[in-house]
């Protein structure tokens, strides 16, 4: 009791270098706290980048491929899945529902993608997200195009505006255009924070008439050109894409499914488990995560560096106190126990507030992160492991108050007592 | 039992280093007050720190309050010193940052053996002991809002309060003036002799002389001194 008493009137007594020291201790914790945060929302906005589909099919290749073409906009796929085959597994009975995908081309450096209303109705990102409109309607009429959020913020496109279509290109401006055959922009989506908000979206109709002249890869001649206004969406017959997302009606479906279809006959297909494709792709960039981790240590190091700083030149400016409280028959237990106490009670205030500051900034800032960097701060503000190392901030600032607790054990009681000071 | 006795006491600060203290016997009975006088250097400080266990004293025989000083660790004297004895030191050693109230306190709350010394409960003991030496309106106040005077009070005070049996002074009295260092001196008895404390006094005021039982020159040791 008389230690916590002399603790705490002697902190107050050095209220500015305790404060200093609470505050760096504080700015440690709260960076730490943060580049914490900040990793796992890009951790779960990476691994909940697709949510609820159960398997994705697309033509045989890597499945890190057909992963990073579907979901990330990286790469391209290699070959096609023919419509047949899609209808086959689409109206098998254990599924519930699919969403084709059909890629290819582009648009001012972002992704045009073929699908249907199902991808308004059952994609999902994010646990239970789907997508939504901040603006007019999904894509249904043939010459409709959706804008994803970042697209429509970049090009600064507004509703009803023309979009011409490049061929073949997703990233830069394409060689050959579908000029003659110009989109409307009918809906744009809100920010999802995902790959999402980086594509175009137009029917998988749309996708074929903008190709149906085409022959053998080549654009059509003058002659063999087919204007948009003798195209009806009816008339299409869509013979392939690139992709479908599948959702079984039972989990216990899935593993038997995607066996099948790797095994499929009739064509060389593939399916993957996002969930374990998205684990497993994290997991190889794990080198961020721990280059995130070991500059969170590198602050704490120096905030604890910092305080054995300030404690032990507290202590050079203490000595004739130590010398006092000893005179007075204070024993090396009382002096230890004062100066850790001190120790603790500058480490758990710093944590403390860098943890309160921590929380109150990613509150404020919790919008901003999310519409400038698609980063969402999805799930606890802090996690066991977060509190875990809380608690070893304190416990090692606390050892570091053994530090001049020692040493102040080496001073000789006559220095201290000395009046010469 | 004697509040101190010594027989054939040497110190030096350092192994190799000039004797400081070589006193052959010397003892203070329980309730006498002994005035301690010297040349400047002569060693007077360092007696009281010796017989405080502030230094340790390795030759000789040494016995404070019934307890043989020279076989104690450092911690131990600490613990013998802040139950048994009572230092006023020449600079008070206040710690600044404390209330009055607190510093007075300081010895009781740190040493459980002389809380137990007290006849009444310690806020009681702690106004009249602060009464007596007239702080009694100033126990709220920070130490260093006072003047010399009233700091050599609560020096005292701290020193007095839980009833230690030797109460060392050093130099208390040299900031202040003549007359109120002979008050100073007759309030310190009348409460040292109500718990028959001894004491051992340092001080090279003279005049003061009479007002003790006794008094205990300590030589002036050669070529050292001013
Ligand atoms: N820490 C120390 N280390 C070595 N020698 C010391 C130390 N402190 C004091 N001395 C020496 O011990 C001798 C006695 O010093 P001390 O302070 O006891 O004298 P004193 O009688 O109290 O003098 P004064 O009346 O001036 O206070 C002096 O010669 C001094 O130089
Ligand atoms: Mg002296």
């Amino acid at each position: 009791m008389v230690i916590l008493r002399l603790a705490w009137a002697s902190l107050r007594n050095r209220r500015l270098t305790t404060g200093l020291t609470i505050l760096s201790i504080a700015l440690s914790v709260m960076l730490l706290l943060s580049v914490e945060r900040l990793r796992r929302g890009a951790e779960d906005g990476f691994t909940q980048a697709i949510s609820q589909t159960d398997l994705i099919v697309g033509a045989r290749s890597g499945p890190l491929n057909l992963l990073l073409y579907t979901v990330f906009n990286m790469g391209s796929a290699t070959a096609n899945v023919s419509w047949q085959s899609y209808e086959h597994w689409k109206n098998q009975p254990q599924v519930e529902w699919t969403i084709p995908y059909s890629l290819g081309d582009g648009h001012g450096g972002f992704r045009t993608v073929g699908t249907d209303a199902n991808f308004y109705e059952h994609y999902r990102y994010r646990g239970d997200r789907k997508v939504e409109m901040s603006e007019g309607v999904p894509a249904v009429g043939l010459w409709d195009v959706v804008l994803g959020a970042e697209v429509a913020r970049s090009l600064n496109y507004k509703l009803g505006q023309k979009v011409v279509i490049a061929h073949g290109v997703t990233s830069g401006r394409g060689i050959q255009m579908h000029d003659d055959k110009p989109f409307t922009v009918v809906g744009i989506m809100k920010p999802t924070g995902t790959a999402l908000d980086q594509s175009l979206y137009i029917t998988l109709e749309g996708m074929e008439a903008i190709h149906m002249d085409w022959k053998d890869g080549a654009a059509p001649t003058r002659e063999t050109a087919i204007g948009p206004d003798q195209i009806q969406k009816e008339a299409i017959k869509v013979d392939q894409i690139t992709s479908f997302f599948l959702r079984t009606k039972s989990r216990i479906e899935t593993l038997r499914l995607q066996r099948s279809i790797n095994t499929y006959e009739s064509e060389a297909m593939m399916a993957i488990i996002p969930g374990v494709a998205l684990a497993e792709l994290w997991h190889m960039m794990g080198y961020v995560e721990k280059s995130l981790k070991a500059i969170s240590w590198m602050v704490l190091a120096v905030g604890m560096t910092a305080m054995l700083i300030a404690l032990l030149s507290l202590l050079e400016q203490r000595r004739r106190e130590m010398a006092i409280l000893r005179a007075m028959g204070a024993g090396p237990g009382h002096v230890l126990s004062l100066l850790v106490l001190e120790a603790f009670l500058i480490s758990i205030l710093g944590a403390t507030l860098g943890t309160l500051v921590q929380l109150a900034g990613f509150l404020i800032l919790e919008k901003w992160l999310a519409q400038s960097f698609g980063v969402y701060l999805a799930g606890a503000a802090i996690t066991g492991p977060e509190f875990l190392f809380l608690l070893g901030a304190v416990f090692i600032g606390t050892l570091v108050g053994l530090i001049p607790a020692l040493r102040a054990f080496a001073l000789t009681l006559k220095d201290g007592l000395s009046p010469k000071s | 039992m004697s509040a101190v006795s010594i027989r054939d006491l040497k110190f030096r600060y350092h192994d190799d280093g000039p004797l400081i203290l070589d006193i052959s016997s010397f003892d203070v009975q329980t309730g006498e007050k002994v005035f301690l006088l010297g040349p400047s250097g002569s060693g007077k400080s360092t007696f009281l720190e010796v017989v405080s266990g502030v230094l340790p004293a390795k030759a000789g025989k040494l016995e404070v309050c019934g307890h043989d000083l020279t076989k104690k660790s450092a911690h131990e004297r600490d613990v013998l010193r802040g139950s048994h004895i009572g230092y006023i030191f020449q600079s008070f050693n206040l710690v600044p940052y404390l209330s009055v109230q607190e510093n007075i306190e300081l010895p009781l709350l740190l040493n459980q053996e002389r809380a137990r010394r007290l006849k009444k409960d310690r806020v009681t003991e702690m106004k009249r002991l602060a009464d007596h030496l007239e702080i009694g309106p100033y126990l709220t106040r920070p130490v260093s809002q006072l003047s010399v005077g009233q700091q050599q009070r609560v020096a005292a005070c701290r020193a007095l309060l839980g009833s230690p049996e030797l109460i060392l002074a050093d130099e208390p009295t040299s900031a202040l003036d003549q007359e109120v260092r002979e008050k100073f001196i007759r309030l310190l008895f009348e409460c040292c002799d109500e718990t028959k404390a001894a004491v051992l006094f340092v001080s090279h005021d003279r005049t003061l002389i009479p007002l003790f039982d006794r008094e205990f020159a300590l030589p002036k040791r050669g070529g050292e001194g001013w």
